[in-house]
């Protein structure tokens, strides 16, 4: 008797499972949108991102009259997002505490922002910037860099002719101070500020030509400005880095015999003492390394992996299409761009059945 | 019961299925039509939807340097270069050869031993110094093009600092140009004034070329003009080029009647030609066949011809006296250059942004910026004259037997270059992204 109600009663709770599972396992729709999203990032008090308007269905192929998008955030804990600053040429943020900082730029000139995440009116810090771009914050002091052109773009082949690129920082009361000039390219800074450390500043430059022609190079140099060194040049420009503490994450191509082949894996180097180790490899190429509550994520077309803290396999976490900057992992959940605005998808076990059930 | 399967049957069909199998792999192989390979001829003749390809006769090779860029003194592949964008020969037969990104002067023996003749102060930076004195302990600020006196002295562009440059007895001197306005970081903005060396102001030369009476040619790219430096004064030669990043003073010059008159051979960049000028005027030379659009050094060949490398292109050209063009090394894709790391023949060997050029007898020296290192070219004297076309193989469907070069196909392997088995693979042979 009873085992004709237990095993009816398990194989019901294991459809429901299976079916909650499965259900859960869909992505939920947080903020519908036609609009492209990018430069979406995240925090402990939710996140925020850009939203660029689609070409015009009568002329799809005609370029935008200025880059950038409208600024919308989402706090946590809150049903639906906000837009922060209706000005449409923001190109890109990054979140400071309480703030938003934004470039707001038409293509050539432009300037750097701080708006109140609680909405209101934003403070200029700087403005009249060529090229801007790169933006970062590092313990209250806010980074960008500006771009000026070559004497002659076509010259390509000595550094001191190159458009050069200047790191600067404001700590928002005083003026900028400019920290570093760097070699660039005739498209501006195509690197990243990976944000400081003690007293130095951190960042990553693309040079060369695309792919395995190119070079990625990290360095750093005094706040107060002083020698740059280099921490390491790999090969392609199709690296990406992150620093988490002391603890420098990159890409480099996979290597078979010294020879470069076309994955990359993931290594970490501890920016106190120079040493690295392999944190994990065959990862496909043209991915982002992102940080989302201190852990860092590899993210390419195709998918997005959780990278380990010592050697060992990738671990797939999703197949999405997002990049590094159109995604944000918060708690059980990860939160996506994707064509039709930002979904949310369950990370965990947990997390799949408290979706089904509509959390 | 079990149903007993004949292994006869089973193994007919298993060869009738492999049979089936090899059937449609070779039909499709010998009905394919004739890939890239097959119709590349070489010397950048016309083929129908292929592009152009340098000279399978001529020979690639790599003396020194490899890839990864670094300040590595050693031989060979050992040593490291980092923005190599200036290359000068020696009377002794060596090299000099400006590291521009290590804010270097480097010394390079006939055999590839590579040591620092010169410079101090960071490396794999934007911004050098200036300072003269004893050379290690002397500064630059990207150094580019370079010419070697028949005394031995080496002049420099020291494009950075605004300044001429000489390395002479292991000690650095400013032989022309003076200080000019700088940014918060002390880079100077150069500027434009004729007189006394002293005195006069040059903004980013980027290549010198020493003549035969003594002379000094500029190329002084920011101000558009070839500046000389003579009897300790600085005076513009031209100002109609629009971007000058090679100069060679004529052979002729020392025998002209008129000192001044001598044809000046300027590579300029924007104006995508070559440029002879006759002081004060400049009329570009027509040139046919593959021409270089982007050429940034030149040097000349034994026979009279130039040699010139392009950075558009990625490629090395040859031109004779009446402006005919060959591609010697490199490829040609429609669209753009093809930029790559590759030794080989000429037919399949990449270089990446080569921007200096120095000849000695038939081994031209070039300076691929792109691939930190220095390449050599071993071109036949009778380059210029067009190889026997092959008779076309029935069995292939008329491509011709043997050869082939095209990019990465097995011409490269017949060409010079470092040989398989001598050296394990480096980085760069292969291209991953």
């Amino acid at each position: 008797m009873a085992t004709k109600t237990i095993i009816p009663l398990i194989l019901i709770l294991t459809l429901l499972g299976a079916v909650g599972y499965v259900r859960g396992g869909r992505p939920q729709s947080v903020h519908p949108t036609t609009q492209a999203i990018t430069s979406m990032i995240g925090d402990g008090d939710g996140f925020a991102w850009v939203e660029v308007a689609p070409p015009s269905p009568d002329a799809p192929d005609a370029p935008p009259a200025a880059p950038g998008g409208t600024v919308y955030v989402l706090a946590k804990g809150a049903d639906t997002a906000v837009c922060l600053y209706s000005e449409p040429h923001i190109t890109d943020i990054a979140l400071a505490g309480d703030k938003v900082i934004a470039i707001e730029t038409d293509g050539t000139t432009g300037a750097v922002l701080s708006i109140p995440r609680s909405g209101g009116q934003p403070v200029v810090l700087s403005q009249g910037l060529s090229q801007p771009a790169g933006l970062a914050e590092s313990d209250g002091t806010v980074y960008w860099t500006e771009t000026r052109g070559s004497l002659t773009p076509r010259v390509a082949h000595i550094p001191a002719v190159s458009p050069r690129t200047t790191i600067y920082g404001t700590t928002g009361g005083a003026a900028p101070t400019s920290i570093a000039v760097i070699e660039s390219g005739p498209e501006g800074f195509r690197g990243k500020l990976l944000g400081t450390k003690g007293d130095r500043v951190y960042w990553l430059e693309r040079t060369g030509i695309s792919g395995m022609r190119g070079w990625t190079a990290i360095r750093s140099t005094p706040v107060n400005r002083g020698q740059t060194e280099t921490l390491l040049t790999q090969r392609s420009n199709a690296n990406d880095a992150v620093l988490v503490g002391t603890a420098l994450h990159y890409t480099s191509p996979s290597q078979d015999g010294g020879a470069p082949l076309k994955y990359r894996c993931v290594e970490r180097m501890d920016i106190t003492t120079g040493e690295s180790e392999t944190l994990t490899d065959w990862l496909p190429v043209n991915g982002e390394l992102a940080v989302h509550e201190g852990k860092v994520y590899y993210t390419a077309p195709g998918g997005t992996w959780a990278v380990p803290n010592e050697l060992a396999p990738p671990r797939l976490i999703g197949k999405f299409r997002a990049s590094g900057h159109e995604l944000v992992v918060q708690g059980r959940f990860l939160y996506e761009a994707s064509e039709g605005g930002i979904v949310k998808l369950p990370l965990t076990l947990a997390g799949r059945y408290i979706a089904a059930l509509g959390g | 019961m079990k149903k007993q399967v004949n292994p006869v049957i089973t193994a007919i069909v298993l060869i009738l299925a492999l049979g089936a199998v090899l059937f449609v792999y070779t039909k499709g192989l010998l009905g394919k039509k004739p890939g890239p390979e097959g119709d590349m001829k070489g010397g950048g003749m016309e083929g129908a939807a292929d592009p152009p390809i340098g000279l399978e006769r001529v020979t690639v090779g790599t003396l020194a340097g490899w890839s990864a860029p670094g300040h590595v003194d050693g031989a060979g592949w050992d040593a490291k270069f980092n923005g190599p964008s200036g290359i000068a020969l020696a009377p002794d037969g060596s090299l000099y050869v400006s590291d521009s990104r290590n804010h270097r002067i480097r010394h390079i023996t006939p055999d590839g031993a590579v040591t620092t003749a010169a410079g101090s102060g960071p490396t794999d930076s934007l911004q050098g110094g200036y300072v003269d004195g004893p050379a290690e302990q002397a500064q630059f600020f990207s150094p580019a093009g370079l010419d070697v006196r028949a005394d031995g002295a080496v002049c420099i562009a020291d494009t950075g600092n605004h300044r001429i440059r000489m390395l002479k007895d292991g000690v650095v001197t400013t032989v022309a140009g003076t200080s000019t306005p700088a940014d918060e970081f002390g880079i100077e903005e150069g500027g434009y004034r004729d007189g006394p060396v002293a005195e006069a102001v040059l903004m980013y030369p980027v290549d010198v070329s020493v003549t035969g009476i003594g002379a000094l040619l500029v190329a002084d790219l920011g101000n558009h003009a070839i500046r000389r430096v003579m009897n300790g004064t600085v005076t513009t030669e031209t100002t109609q080029t629009t971007a000058p990043t090679g100069v060679l003073g004529s052979p002729h010059e020392l025998l002209s009647a008129t000192l001044y008159t001598g044809p000046t051979i300027v590579a300029d960049l924007e104006g995508e030609s070559l440029l002879e000028a006759v002081r004060g005027a400049a009329a570009p030379i027509s040139l046919t066949g593959h021409v270089p659009t982007q050429p940034a050094g030149i040097d000349r060949l034994p026979d009279g011809s130039l040699i010139v490398v392009d950075t558009h292109w990625h490629a090395v050209f040859a031109v004779n006296a009446s402006g005919k063009s060959t591609l010697l090394a490199g490829i040609m894709p429609e669209g753009g250059g093809m930029p790559g790391t590759k030794d080989g023949n000429g037919s399949s060997a990449l270089f990446t942004t080569p921007c200096a050029v120095v000849a000695r007898g038939w081994t031209a020296y070039v300076a691929d910026f792109g691939n930190n290192c220095i390449r050599t070219l071993e071109i036949p004297p009778d380059w210029a004259t067009p190889p026997p076309t092959p008779e076309p193989d029935p069995r292939w469907g008329g491509r011709p037997s043997g050869g082939g070069g095209g990019k990465g196909g097995k011409g490269g392997k017949g060409g010079g270059g470092r040989g398989p088995g001598q050296r394990p693979r480096r980085d760069g042979d292969r291209s991953a992204d």
